[in-house]
């Protein structure tokens, strides 16, 4: 048999075999790659040329349903879909939306009792019907009623809606009642904090549905961005949400709201890491960052002071509070421990809560200290407690209060603290008493997906402890925090609360009526829900905010809810791809937290399309008093524009003019005092400006003018990039003629740059070149001296990363991976060695 | 007595089927018995009892445990997989499942061959060479990536490309532009997108496949049939492709069955520092929103996956494995 006839025989079985089967998986990834790539939807509109804001968060939204989606980020999407009545202004105030005004009918009674909304008649829902006042009545009508109860997610504001008619197509009328069904004024009409939705779509949809599962895959609004067929397969896929411009967006017929950009996209990071890899290198425009990742970023930019990148940590609009629950029902079950109920005990606790260290050490500073559960984001409504009224952090004051009130036995080792035998307190009307000694300890439940909750809980145990009060964790999901928080099974908890700026909101979640619903801690005073009903009724905005105050007070000097801080929202955006952003500290409303529809900030962010802005350069004058003196200048634009430019002398005399993209600006110009003026050179390109200044030196009879006209320049203010050599020239004149040394500093610590000048009363001019090591900010400060005086120029330059440069850290990888395949190689290379020859003399073939 | 291969296909068939059937059942107890109301979570702050009844009602979940049971038997049967609870709520649990499974099936699917060619060619070629420089080489390489924890190679991948490529995408299984792009185009989108990840996750598998297909040549080579296959005159590269490898095939083709699941399951890291929203993530979100029904479809999607590699692996072998038909 030949030798091809054995292999072919000795083959083909298996080889075939093989062979098949490598087609089989090269078909499966074929196959693969082509169905995955047939699109699910043709009929998206997107343009790669459209103009796009990029949002990144973390936690994608929970539901396209705004009566489900329960989450912030779920509440801005509402927000930028939907439209309000109403909206939040900058400041934080109510502002016309889908109502432009609105008032309490006067002739209704009691008072207050029926408000007025006058809608726009400009508004229509994205499929383009027309909004009118049946959507209104429809929305409220939706949720009220029998609807109520399946019809949750807007339940503070609904709760006391008694019916809603339309006066005319753009006419409605809320009429409100109190908790006993009675007509009643409402204090809050003018802040209706929920969605309106079209009639049209949703009156298909049973509340029951509406409430619990419908999925509303394409949201019809009448807001600013509108969703498309693909909206439903992106949510599911939860990448992203892309969300167009409405061209027929009311905001802009009736109040000029312009969106200046075609299309925004909430994008959602599974690693907070890569988000703020991607706002570093300019991925995405916005991102709301945690506190910890926003702390890397404030690092990042320390020494890098012209990234980019603006930054902002500050209350959050949402009045964003954390808290310590403490469970106020004693129907509570037999394992929980009711000294709760007993104040001593829970006024010890709020004593020795450190929430300073809590804001500085768990949430990284960017938190403030807490008081009531009315951030003071909203300073006309927030309450904080005198010195007298405040529980603060002592913890011989709560040992003292335990020592006082009968917790003065302690356990056998000495640790913590017992009652007496016998002990009484009394809690609102009621009486308890303890026959037997009782340790005080408590069970918290903390829920286990919130990591800040699980450190708050860290801190506590060991805080308490020092004045003996034990604490057990009891870490849970959320869904079982929910069953057993909402059922009123526990001891203690750690929760938060948001609201919109109005304060009905979060003082209904502590008043008695929210029990068995909204109520997290079971809190129930006649003292409270006495001045919650009192704010509710009353339209005098001074009493109302008396009676919030009362509320506060109360909930506070109760304790039942010891709030410990309020979070700070953490955002950081790019300046180079939008203008706009405003002042996110001083208006607070401009925040992308500010969910409830009309975001002002949107309507004034503006795309940069590609512009840098112009450097400008202002040397030095001096010179005589009375005579002219030639001004120099120097303007430098990126992109080539020519500039205008306006230059001060600062003597109230100014000149404009132009200039090139790189130019000299030269003028001329007399001071007639014997002073040193302050000029101001500011040049302007079509989107942007920059400014320079410098003396003018004017001397009088006698006296020695310094150098003037002095300039340091850099040959090219592009690719300004370390490890790159810079060229540097230096100019001036002496109008004396007298000798000139200069001394030229880096900012680096390198030697300086020195020269000297004999003949300069025509000028002298010399050059060096520097390269700077890293990527940072550098101040460069030239001093000339003439023998009698000394002129300083600084310049401050940004030294961007190495282009092109060596890839270090690619390098370090190879590197250190070669290396330790190397050493692997090495040790098997010994081992083989060791392993004697029998075995190679068996080795095949 | 031989075997006959319908037989054992039909016998192997039963087998995982009545796997399917246990495995449905213990997927539905398993959730039943862990702590904790489902729809609770549905409701987040606010609703009343009347409220938690309804959803008691619309889910189902007021019937008596075997009904529900019966239900789900019935509703999976016809591929109706549930209704998402609280991840979507709402939402149909395989329409749900459709985006994920795509990138899944790119990311595992591409990787597992991937891992298989390039795996079983290195762990031969290193083999061959045994005790020579290319195999020592190859053989520390294949140790440390196989030692190297999955995530720390996908970060530092994330932070080369992020920094020194800061075009290429480090996020995400397509870009913004996906749905309007032609075929060429949504392929190039798919594949720079799919590249990072794709790379951390084969570089391990690459290195467990090379390492067992090296070992598992390095004994068939010993055998005495390989003299025999030298002794009648074939050539070394011959008596490897058609006498040595066919043999040593066989511990890879159960790792690869085994590996399965764990690809599927095991990307879970990579998926979550690339953004990359496949199986892995979708069971993590899953597990977390306390979404039941979505859960068990995943357990249940995962375990049928890893059965139907089995069960084809198990045909695999009888065909490359003649012992079993005796």
């Amino acid at each position: 048999m030949k030798e091809t006839d054995a292999v072919s025989q000795g083959k083909p079985k298996t080889s075939s075999f093989i062979r098949s089967v490598r087609a089989f998986f090269a078909g499966v990834a074929v196959l693969v790659l082509v169905f995955s790539v047939v699109p699910t939807n043709p009929t998206a509109n997107a343009d790669a040329s459209v103009t796009t804001l990029r949002i990144g968060m973390i936690e994608p939204i929970d539901s396209l349903n705004p009566f489900i989606g329960v989450n912030d980020n779920a509440y801005i999407f509402y927000g930028l879909v939907y439209d309000f009545l109403m909206c939040v202004d900058e400041d934080l105030n109510p502002a016309p939306n889908l109502a432009l005004s609105w008032n309490v009918v006067p002739d209704a009674l009691p008072l207050g009792s029926v408000w007025q909304y006058n809608l726009t008649h400009n508004a229509f829902w994205h499929d383009g019907e027309h909004f009118d006042s049946e959507d209104v009545v429809f929305t409220f009508n939706y949720q009220i009623g029998l609807n109520w109860t399946d019809m949750w997610a807007y339940q503070p504001y609904t709760v006391l809606v008694d019916s809603v008619e339309a006066v005319d197509e753009y006419t409605v009328r809320v009429h409100y009642k109190d908790f006993q069904g009675n007509p009643a004024p409402a204090s809050y009409g003018a802040s209706m904090m929920l969605p309106i939705v079209p009639s049209h779509y949703w009156s298909k949809i049973l509340p029951s549905a509406a409430g619990f599962s419908h999925t509303n895959p394409r949201p019809l609004g009448t807001g600013p961005f509108m969703c498309t067929d693909q909206t439903y397969s992106e949510f599911l896929t939860g990448d992203r949400l892309i969300l167009y411009r409405n061209p027929n967006y009311h905001g802009f017929t009736d109040f000029g709201w312009d969106i200046k950009f075609e299309r925004l996209i909430l994008e959602f990071y599974l690693e907070p890491s890569a988000l703020v890899t991607d706002i570093q290198r300019g991925g995405i425009d916005l991102a709301e960052l945690s506190p910890p990742h926003y702390k890397n970023l404030v690092d990042w930019l320390a020494d890098k002071s012209t990234q980019p990148i603006g930054i902002d940590n500050s209350l959050k609009c949402t009045q964003y509070s954390k808290e310590i629950s403490i469970c106020m029902t004693d129907q509570s079950g037999a394992d929980t421990n009711l000294l709760r109920l007993d104040p001593v005990v829970r006024q010890a606790m709020a004593h020795a809560t450190n929430k300073t260290f809590i804001c500085d050490a768990i949430f990284k500073g960017y938190a403030e200290e807490g008081a009531s559960i009315i951030s003071p984001i909203s300073p006309y409504w927030f309450w904080e407690p005198s010195t007298a009224e405040e529980y603060y952090f002592s913890v011989e004051k709560a040992n003292q209060l335990l020592n006082d009130s009968g917790y003065n036995l302690w356990t056998d080792d000495h640790k913590y603290r017992k009652s007496v035998p016998g002990l009484t307190f009394q809690w609102q009307d009621k009486t308890y008493t303890f026959p037997d000694s009782k340790v005080l300890e408590f069970e918290v439940v903390v829920e286990a997906e919130l990591y800040e909750d699980l450190e708050v809980y860290n801190y506590l145990e060991e805080a308490w402890a020092e004045c003996g009060i034990k604490l057990t964790p009891r870490v849970v999901n959320t869904a079982l925090w929910g069953a057993i928080v909402y059922g009123g099974y526990f001891d203690l908890t750690i929760t938060y609360w948001s609201g919109d700026p109005d304060p009905n909101y979060l003082v209904y979640i502590q008043s008695t009526y929210a029990l068995n619903g909204w109520s997290e801690n079971w809190y129930s005073s006649p003292l409270y829900d006495e001045n919650y009903t009192s704010s509710l009724l009353e339209q005098d905005p001074v009493k109302r905010q008396e009676y919030i105050r009362n509320c506060q007070y109360w909930d506070y000097i109760d304790a039942a809810f010891i709030v410990y801080c309020y979070p700070h929202g953490c955002h950081a955006w790019r300046t180079d791809h939008y203008t706009g952003w405003g002042d996110w500290k001083a208006h607070p409303g401009r925040s992308l937290a500010n969910f409830w529809s009309a975001n002002p900030l949107f309507f004034d962010l503006e795309p940069v399309v590609g512009n840098e802005p112009p450097i400008a350069l202002l040397d030095n004058v001096a010179g005589p008093m009375g005579q002219s003196l030639t001004i120099t200048a120097y303007a430098y634009d990126g992109d080539g524009d020519e500039m205008t430019y306006k230059l001060e002398f600062g003597d109230g005399a100014n000149e404009t003019g132009t200039v090139p993209s790189d130019g000299e600006i030269s003028a001329t110009h007399a001071f007639m005092n014997a002073t040193t003026y302050s000029m101001e050179l500011m040049v302007y390109d079509a989107n942007s400006a920059d400014a320079a200044s410098a003396p003018a030196t004017i001397i009088g009879p006698g006296g020695n003018a310094p150098v003037s006209n002095l300039r340091l320049k850099p040959d090219s203010f592009k690719k300004l990039s370390a490890g790159r050599d810079i060229g540097f020239a230096i100019t001036g004149k002496d109008i004396e003629g007298d000798p000139v040394d200069i001394v030229l500093e880096f900012g680096d610590n390198a030697a300086p740059f020195d020269d000297s000048f004999s003949d300069t009363d025509s000028g002298f001019e010399t050059s060096t070149s520097h390269a700077f090591e890293k990527d940072s900010d550098y101040t460069l400060v030239l001093n000339a001296t003439d023998g009698h005086n000394a002129t300083v120029v600084t310049l401050v330059l940004a030294i961007s990363e190495e282009e092109g440069g060596t890839p270090w850290m690619l390098i370090l990888g190879i590197v250190a991976v070669a290396a330790v395949v190397a050493v692997v190689a090495v040790f098997l290379i010994r081992r083989k060695r060791a392993g004697g020859r029998e075995e190679e003399e068996i080795r095949l073939p | 007595m031989a075997r006959d291969f319908r037989s054992y296909m039909a016998r192997r068939l039963l087998y995982t089927l009545i796997t399917i059937f246990l495995i449905l059942t213990f997927n539905f107890l398993l959730f039943r018995v862990m702590p904790g109301d489902p729809f609770r979570i549905m409701v987040p702050k606010g609703a009343d009892d009347l409220t938690r009844e309804h959803y008691m009602d619309h889910y189902g979940l007021d019937e008596p445990l075997i009904v529900q049971y019966f239900i789900y038997l019935g509703q999976t049967l016809t591929g109706h997989l549930g209704v998402s609870i609280s991840k979507f709520p709402g939402s149909d649990v395989e329409s749900i499942l459709g985006p994920y499974l795509d990138n899944t099936l790119i990311l595992a699917g591409l990787g597992t061959v991937l891992s298989i060619f390039v795996g079983v060619f290195l762990g031969r070629e290193t083999a061959w060479r045994r005790g020579k420089m290319a195999d020592r080489i190859g053989s520390a390489f294949f140790l440390v990536f196989y030692c190297m924890p999955t995530f720390l190679f996908a970060l530092v991948l994330l932070m080369l490309f992020a920094h020194y490529i800061p075009e290429w995408p480090i996020r995400g299984s397509y870009g913004d532009e996906y749905f309007d792009l032609d075929l060429p185009g949504k392929l190039w989108d798919r594949t720079i997108h799919t590249v990072l990840p794709l790379f951390a996750l084969v570089i391990e598998t690459i290195a467990t496949f090379s390492i067992i297909t090296r070992s598992s040549l390095i004994d068939v080579l010993t055998e005495e049939y390989m003299v025999t296959a030298v002794a009648k005159g074939l050539r070394g590269r011959q008596v490897l492709r058609g006498h040595a490898m066919p043999n040593a095939m066989l511990p890879v083709v159960t790792v690869v069955a085994m590996n399965v699941g764990w690809i599927v399951s095991g990307s879970i890291m990579i998926e979550i520092i690339f953004s990359y929203r496949g199986l892995g993530v979708l069971t993590y979100e899953a597990v977390m929103a306390q979404d039941y029904p979505l859960v068990q479809a995943i357990f249940m999607l995962e375990t049928i996956a890893v059965l139907i590699a089995n069960f084809l692996a198990d045909l695999m072998l009888f065909r490359l494995d003649p012992r079993l038909k005796v």
